[in-house]
């Protein structure tokens, strides 16, 4: 399931394009902020897009903000432009629900996008709610802490070790929705299931909504939290999907006890087998189990690739 | 009154067992139109003297000539004649399998021999006869439009949108050099000449981060240590440095365009691009391909839409028309071209990737006037109707 398509809606607001001279409303509408190929060939930089935007009358009450993708970004980092949205805070003082690097596979795949340091970024806006990012390559969230942040998704082929350890580190004390996908180590993936047990460990009995996804250890996780359910008591989402679970992890997790009680239970993208996927359908629960994949057998060897790396 | 209407004679060069001629002839048909010759490209290549051979067949004939130049593909022997025409020895030119990926500026050299013997010929009988030959797709404009270079070169020189070209490079070093002068790391690599995906490869590299993807449907085939490169069906990539240079330096030996990649906008969660077909510079026909993959391109099991699905806005669809006309423009006098065109994703603009000078076969699509051979042959008989002596064809 690489990214094919720009989303149409985001943390509740239809998204509209930022267009030089061209009115939005930011009570029902998310801004998204790109540079489109023929706009770069042009010299147009985010940077100047976000400093026009700065500048509208209505940036002020700008709530919802996405950051496409921007010029070169296989290349160049956004750094420009966080700096400039940290360092003129007072211009957005709406800002609640950010996303950086919405960019479409063709547009720059996943794996290819560097990101920054957000740190400063979110001491900047203390009162963010919704904090998402899109690409693992120098990702940081250094000193993460808020007392606001009630959603962070983090999109990655591959997630570093360092940025694993931020957010262990920490202190979302109102979080209640985790999304991390964590990628392959083709793509730069190279934390542990030790990392992401002290993740669990940490807002498991605090999120409603606990998505591990897109991992190629999907099998420890679902082992992890199978063995360890009363550290993720909170949890009524469960999402391991997009990842390379298969029956050997899936078995553990039909036997834990958490599992029976959950809302919804998201599997899309597995390798399930049948008579296990029906094991699964026979539970009371709302069970996502589509895309049953093939395990890709090449040179003797077995691979079961997951949703999105490149 | 219709007097000229029914005095064309339509001389159609093509392989004769091709759908395609047999698609012309029906749609010549339903316009009334009876007196059609077909030539085979095979029995014209045969003969010793092809002035002599063309003169046999069109000696007979009164009225006035048409004539058309078919497709030359998906035909081997045929394919096989014109390298051989190039006067290239081509060592194992019958050894090649099937899908594997040959220099195919042999085989436009031998086609450029063909068209240009064909041409002189016609001059000849032209002059016999004392009444003009027309053409609906005149032989140079067909070369030009089968090598990309010298298609872009003309779009570009007439400010119409289009992907850079970057300087031809032999061989990787070269091409990353290239691609960082010219500030773009994402390029498509395809053959100069022919239209099909045969040889595609989408590159993007990161010197700085030393990182390389290459996805192409070209595979490697080792055989007792010799490469031999094949197009598959299957989209692959490949991102070991060694693996990637070798295919690009195979490309590139080939006589490989490199153009910089534009990325395609997306709807439904694919990718699309367009074919547009212009009948007398207007373009007449879309078809959206769309494709979960880069390379987006009809031989590789992508499906079709309609413009409608992709719900651009009225100022989009008219840049779009715009662009298309003005690049067909630059070819007045064909009488109709498949454009590929890629739309961006945030703005939608146009870029007209290329021209096709067979892209009419495309058999499911009707407008008011019928297929696209309909239109063409309406278009012609509209002309013929308008001027009494369709002598001078005005020049672009």
């Amino acid at each position: 399931m690489t990214i094919y398509q720009n989303i149409t809606q985001f943390a509740g607001k239809k998204v509209v394009e930022y267009q030089k001279d061209s009115s939005f409303d930011p009570e029902t509408q998310t801004i998204r902020v790109s540079v489109g190929y023929d706009e770069a060939e042009d010299g147009i930089t985010l940077l100047s897009l976000i400093t026009a935007l700065s500048k509208n009358s209505q940036a002020s009450g700008i709530t919802h903000l996405i950051i496409g993708t921007w010029e070169e970004a296989f290349e160049n980092t956004p750094e420009e432009t966080v700096s400039f949205l940290t360092e003129n805070a007072e211009l957005f003082p709406a800002l609640s629900c950010v996303f950086f690097g919405e960019m479409t596979s063709e547009e720059n795949e996943m794996s290819w996008i560097y990101q920054v340091d957000y740190q400063n970024f979110l001491k900047s806006y203390p009162k963010l709610e919704h904090f998402q990012a899109r690409g693992g390559n120098d990702l940081k969230l250094s000193e993460l802490k808020s007392e606001y942040l009630k959603t962070l998704i983090i999109e990655t082929g591959g997630m570093d070790q360092y940025l694993l350890q931020n957010i262990i580190d920490s202190e979302l004390p109102n979080l209640e929705y985790l999304e991390l996908w964590f990628g392959e180590d083709s793509y730069g993936w190279n934390g542990s299931v030790v990392q992401i047990e002290k993740i669990v460990e940490k807002y498991g009995n605090q999120v409603s909504y606990l998505g591990l996804k897109n991992s190629e250890i999907e099998d420890d996780i679902a082992t992890y939290l199978s063995e360890n359910s009363d550290t993720w008591k909170s949890v009524r989402i469960l999402d391991l999907s997009m990842g390379n679970l298969s029956d050997k992890g899936a078995e553990k997790l039909l036997n834990c006890p958490n599992v029976s009680s959950l809302e919804y239970l998201n599997l899309e993208h597995h390798y399930l087998s049948d008579e296990m996927m029906t094991k699964f359908k026979n539970l009371n629960i709302k069970v996502n189990l589509d895309e049953q994949e093939k395990v890709d057998e090449y040179d003797g060897e077995e691979y079961r690739y997951i949703s999105v790396g490149e | 009154m219709q007097p000229n209407k029914n005095n064309i004679f339509w001389v159609v060069i093509g392989n004769p067992e091709n759908r395609r001629i047999k698609a012309f002839s029906q749609s010549l048909a339903q316009w009334q139109q009876s007196k059609i010759l077909v030539l085979s490209y095979l029995d014209l290549i045969a003969q010793n003297n092809i002035e002599a051979y063309l003169s046999s067949q069109l000696d007979r004939i009164v009225g006035n000539i048409v004539v058309r130049f078919e497709s030359p593909g998906e035909n081997r022997s045929l394919e096989r004649s014109i390298i051989n025409l190039s006067g290239i020895q081509e060592k194992n030119s019958d050894d090649y399998s099937h899908g594997q990926i040959v220099n195919n500026s042999h085989w436009f050299q031998g086609y450029t021999s063909l068209l240009n013997k064909i041409g002189d010929a016609l001059k000849v009988i032209e002059k016999k006869r004392g009444k003009k030959i027309q053409f609906m797709n005149p032989m140079d404009d067909i070369l030009t439009l089968f090598d990309k270079q010298t298609t872009n070169q003309r779009l570009t020189k007439a400010n119409i949108n289009t992907p850079k070209i970057l300087p031809s490079s032999c061989e990787f070093t070269a091409l990353i050099e290239n691609m960082q002068v010219k500030r773009c790391s994402k390029v498509f690599i395809k053959l100069r000449y022919g239209s099909s995906a045969s040889g595609v490869a989408a590159f993007q590299c990161s010197p700085k981060r030393r990182r390389y993807c290459l996805t192409t449907s070209v595979e490697i085939e080792k055989v007792k240590g010799v490469s031999r490169y094949f197009n598959s069906l299957k989209i692959r990539k490949y991102t070991s440095e060694p693996k990637v240079v070798e295919i690009i330096n195979f490309l590139l030996a080939q006589d490989a365009i490199v153009e910089c990649w534009i990325p395609k906008a997306t709807h439904n969660n694919k990718r699309f691009d367009l074919r547009v077909v212009t009948v007398e510079s207007e373009p007449r026909f879309v078809l959206v391909r769309q494709s979960q993959s880069t390379i987006t391109n009809l031989h590789l099991g992508n499906q079709r839409a309609s413009l409608d699905d992709i719900n651009l806005t009225a100022s989009q669809k008219m840049r779009l028309n715009k662009q298309v006309t003005r690049a067909a423009n630059t070819f007045c006098n064909v009488t109709t071209i498949g454009w590929d065109v890629l739309l961006t994703e945030k703005n939608k603009t146009p870029y007209i990737i290329e021209g096709n000078a067979f892209g009419d076969l495309l058999p499911n699509l009707k407008n008011d006037l019928g297929s696209t051979y309909d239109n063409q042959i309406h278009a012609w008989l509209s002309k013929t109707l308008l001027t009494q002596s369709v002598l001078n064809k005005s020049s672009c």
